[in-house]
């Protein structure tokens, strides 16, 4: 029989709340996280708004020299791995740390630094670029960092597959469990890709809904008049553990990991396969392997962007999927209210999907006002909802169609 | 600059850099046996004083590893803005 895996820590760094407690509260009474961007001059660009995260100081978190030497998403990644090793009690001077990994998903890396660095060369020569530059822009900048703060010297990998890396990074790192490579892995995705060049170059791409004179309400997945995603930024890290490892520690277990697949659907760099195959093949593949049938599924947390093509693509798979379920199924996005933060979202909507198991409310899609005949299913608009779960699909659906899901599941003690 | 001034920032930019109390950097102070400086972390270093004083001494790095005290920084510094305004 494989190894069982089990979620026993969250740490949360989003636009909507800071901390798992923070952040929960927040998606439960539908708060967005999304405002006008004052870091850097729009004026120019037909987007002006993102999901930042406001009021975090990383020296909350992380000692002085660290903050300087790494850049934004690196403290995302290490403030949120700091809390989740607090929330779930490990104390890791006890543990074998070579049977401790770690595993974190990012698209971009540190490119704010990275940014500032070109505009000095060009300024004032290439010979001035900073060295930090390699170090911070590196995309394993936060797996690495995380090791060397704690000297985890188990298995170590930095996942970037566009918007699924940090669902494929708690993936590759239920599956190093499962297969005893390790027993212990702190999981997640940090991102932060809110800077002028990253975040241009997104606007120019015509994929940014350009409500500005509204960001609240700007992020509005499913909904007819949807204009595009909102651009976030943040980080999630999951402590995943073997079972009989969290047993033997007392640990408080939040949800098991009962299945995950990913791939590739192969067709457009931007654009999603629009019926969907290759996703509708993930899907499949995950509930195969929690061995859950598609009726058996109490919510799923979608990977629902908020442009036209990717909600309409995502609801046709879904009812490929589902079939008369998914008329039944409860469906939310929290990127209505978080924005899409990349390769963090996979990593912050896997806790979400946690603490709606644990506290048994759906995260609603906010901002739904218009239906769109073709998107007609039941996406928990605009109000939580209190739902008894036992199951909850994840989606994550990035550029590349790089696609991946998970499937978790309450945990249950009688099955050991 | 006054060469007391040089020897001043380069104190303070010490501190900063490794976040140590700038009373516990003396012109005496060793930089790799006392303030733990590895050999990229006197590139970082080297860097930062580059950028405060506006000079250039990367393609010396070779030499400046070879420095052993604080006030050794600070009188290559002072050496080379000299050589510059020269």
């Amino acid at each position: 029989m494989r190894r069982r895996v089990v979620i026993t820590g969250l740490g949360v760094v989003a636009p909507n709340g800071i901390g798992k407690d923070e952040f929960w509260r927040a998606n439960i009474e539908g708060r967005s996280g999304v405002s006008l961007i004052k870091d850097f001059d729009t004026s120019k660009l037909d987007t002006k708004i993102a999901a930042q995260v406001h009021d975090f100081d990383p020296l909350n978190f992380i000692p002085k020299v660290t903050v300087r030497k790494v850049d934004r998403f690196v403290h995302f990644g290490l403030a949120s791995a700091k809390m989740a090793i607090e929330d779930s009690g490990i104390n890791l001077e006890r543990e074998d740390k070579n049977r401790i990994g770690i595993s974190i998903g990012s698209v971009f890396g540190g490119v704010l630094f990275h940014e500032e660095q070109i505009i000095t060369g060009y300024q004032k020569g290439f010979n001035r670029v900073n060295i930090l530059s390699i170090p911070k822009v590196s995309t394993n900048a936060v797996s690495s960092n995380i090791s060397i703060m704690h000297d985890l010297t188990g298995p170590n990998l930095a996942i970037s597959t566009a918007c699924a890396s940090g669902t494929n990074a708690i993936g590759q790192a239920f599956r190093l469990i499962q297969n005893n490579d390790a027993d212990v892995i702190l999981a997640g995705g940090a991102e932060a890709p809110i800077t002028p060049i990253t975040f241009s170059a997104f606007c120019n791409l015509q994929l940014l809904s350009k409500r500005n004179d509204v960001p609240e309400e700007a992020c509005r997945p499913y909904d007819k008049e949807r204009d595009g995603f909102v651009l976030g930024e943040g980080g999630a890290v999951l402590i995943l553990e073997e079972l009989s490892h969290a047993l033997t520690r007392n640990a408080y277990i939040y949800a098991e990991i009962a299945g995950y697949s990913f791939n590739c659907g192969a067709y457009h760099m931007v654009l999603p396969e629009p019926e969907g195959v290759q996703a509708a093949k993930v899907m499949r593949a995950t509930l195969r392997e929690a061995e859950i049938k598609p009726y058996e599924i109490d919510y799923i947390s979608a990977y629902g962007n908020s442009t036209q093509p990717n909600d309409k693509a995502e609801t046709k798979t879904l009812k490929a999927v589902f079939k008369e379920h998914a008329y039944n199924v409860p469906i939310s996005s929290i990127k209505s209210m978080i924005g899409h933060t990349a390769g963090a979202s996979g990593a912050i909507e896997t806790v979400s999907c946690v603490l709606a198991l644990e506290s048994n409310l759906i995260p609603p899609t906010i901002n739904y006002k218009h239906p769109d005949p073709e998107c007609d299913l039941d996406y928990v608009p605009n109000k939580a909802r209190r739902a008894r779960l036992d199951t909850v699909l994840l989606n994550s659906f990035g550029v590349g169609n790089n696609n991946a899901c998970m499937v978790l599941r309450r945990f249950n003690n009688n099955e050991t | 600059m006054k060469h007391r001034e040089i020897e001043e920032r380069v104190r303070y930019i010490l501190s900063e850099s490794l976040d140590i109390p700038l009373g516990q950097i003396k012109l005496s102070t060793l930089l790799v046996d006392e303030l733990g400086l590895d050999s990229y972390g006197i590139l970082e270093i080297t860097q930062e004083i580059e950028e405060a004083f506006d000079i250039k001494l990367i393609k010396e790095s070779a030499v400046f590893p070879k420095l052993v005290t604080v006030k050794d920084a600070a009188d290559y510094v002072y050496k080379s803005m000299r050589n510059i305004s020269k």
